[in-house]
């Protein structure tokens, strides 16, 4: 028998988890033995183990089951994403209808002066200012982070109507954060916000329609707050990238830009590898 | 990093989870398929260092008594329960076989917050404080139901499935054909 001074008596709880093999040595023991001593609780306890086994070995198939292929998980997250897509879709269309009426009475002044932005301000003066407006809340659409640039151009060269560049800078140290449109004066404007993973620097970059000025080379235009803007025209379009960071550093940056747009749309395989080699996935097959 | 391959490592487990709950496979994989929208989705909001196992296991549980699938479920068990005793036959002694059939549609009789701590703890092989924490209930809660509904289900198997006046039934349990 157990020595009740020297230990709480064996109760309900130990017999269950001496079913499951849960008992410290010394409690084990003290379990085997009272359950020597009380051949009834020992039955119990044999039938608890007989019916656990039961239920283990009917239960076993479910477990050895093939997985069906919507329950993988690169399935789910392309459902997912899909869905974050969708649910972007409609934020976007809000946030644009938002824009419309803020940036309707700053365009304004540019219109009135006959069409043009007015002369005193620096070139893509509306780049930097989108930068200030909107790279610094951008954290309540942080669901983009997870989509892909492609699924980002595709959304915009929709909503543009006409093939469209995200830049990839991941080589730069940038990925894209979240998209906007917004008017102009000159057309739908779109700019995408990218964030450094190292410390969360904000960079954007700007297009908007230009179709009346010709192509140019990489300028910079400083701007107030230390945000400094290059830009690029192609005769279709005007580009600016736009961050507050040193001038070779940015420089950098906008050539690389440049020279992704000027590609055109990558084509669209150019994910998988960049992809696989982020994340390595149980069954490494690009074959397919 | 094997975020990917240690979630699909508990997938069967998952899954074997959802279908003795809800013992209707398509539902069950719909079950499973929540549970992995919703960790993918909030596995930045993870307990870093928490065991995944035991945190996809209250993921899912949470979704079920969310209870949007239990229509479902009462609508099909009736069914699902016929053919229960063929698959649970397959390739044992014929004794064990024969209590294997059984102990699991015992186990549908039993209210379903002791049949969730039995499969966690029994089948599923988590701790009384993990499969306390998947519940959300104390341990002694976890002992009280481990300890009830392992009694119930042993008077119905040593009753030979006898209805007892603390158990509730449903009316397919009676139609088994094997001996009790």
């Amino acid at each position: 028998m157990t020595d009740p001074r020297a230990h709480p008596p064996i109760g309900e709880d130990d017999l269950q988890a001496f079913v499951d093999e849960r008992l410290d040595a010394a409690r084990l023991a003290l379990v085997r033995r009272y359950l020597e001593e009380h051949p009834e609780a020992a039955a119990r306890v044999r039938a608890f183990a007989t019916q656990r086994d039961a239920l283990r070995t009917a239960l076993a198939p479910k477990a050895s089951a093939p997985i069906p292929a919507r329950l993988r998980l690169a399935h789910i997250r392309a459902g997912l994403r899909a869905r974050r897509w969708q649910r972007l879709r409609h934020m976007a269309a809000a946030l644009l209808l938002l824009l419309v009426g803020g940036a309707a009475g700053w365009l304004a002044h540019g219109q009135i002066e006959g069409g043009a932005p007015p002369p005193a301000a620096p070139p893509m003066a509306e780049a930097a200012e989108a930068h200030r407006i909107f790279a610094a809340e951008t954290r309540a659409l942080a669901m983009l982070a997870a989509t892909v640039p492609e699924a980002l151009e595709g959304w915009l060269a929709e909503r543009l109507g006409t093939p469209v560049v995200v830049p990839d800078l991941l080589d730069a140290g940038f990925r894209p954060l979240t998209a906007h449109l917004m008017p102009s004066a000159w057309g739908t404007a779109a700019m995408v916000v990218y964030e450094r993973l190292t410390d969360g620097t904000r960079l954007s970059f700007y297009m908007r329609p230009a179709p009346d000025t010709p192509a140019a080379k990489l300028k910079c235009a400083d701007h107030p707050g230390g945000r400094l803007t290059y830009y690029w025209f192609d005769g279709r379009f005007g580009y600016a990238v736009t961050a507050a960071m040193p001038r070779e550093r940015l420089r950098g940056i906008a050539f690389l830009a440049e020279r992704e747009v000027r590609a055109g749309p990558r084509p669209p395989r150019q994910e998988g590898p960049r992809i696989a080699a982020q994340q390595p996935r149980p069954c490494p097959n690009n074959i397919g | 990093m094997d975020r990917d391959a240690s979630i699909e490592a508990t997938i069967p487990a998952l899954r074997r989870f959802a279908w003795s709950l809800l013992r209707d496979q398509h539902a069950a994989d719909d079950l499973v398929q929540d549970c992995l929208e919703r960790a993918l989705g909030s596995w930045h909001l993870r307990r870093p260092g928490g065991d995944l196992k035991a945190w996809l296991f209250a993921i899912l549980y949470n979704a079920h008594i969310s209870g949007r699938r239990r229509e479902a479920r009462r609508t099909r068990l009736a069914e699902e329960a016929a053919g229960l005793a063929e698959t649970a036959t397959g390739a044992e002694a014929p004794e064990g076989a024969v209590h294997c059939a059984e102990v699991l549609r015992h186990l549908s009789t039993l209210p379903e917050e002791q049949q969730a701590v039995l499969l966690l703890v029994g089948v599923e092989g988590l701790g009384y404080e993990e499969t306390a924490r998947i519940l959300g209930v104390p341990v002694g809660t976890v002992m009280s139901r481990l300890s009830r509904g392992r009694e119930r289900l042993r008077r119905l198997t040593e009753g030979g499935g006898a209805p007892s006046s603390s158990v509730r039934r449903l009316r397919v349990v009676g139609q088994g054909t094997e001996q009790p």
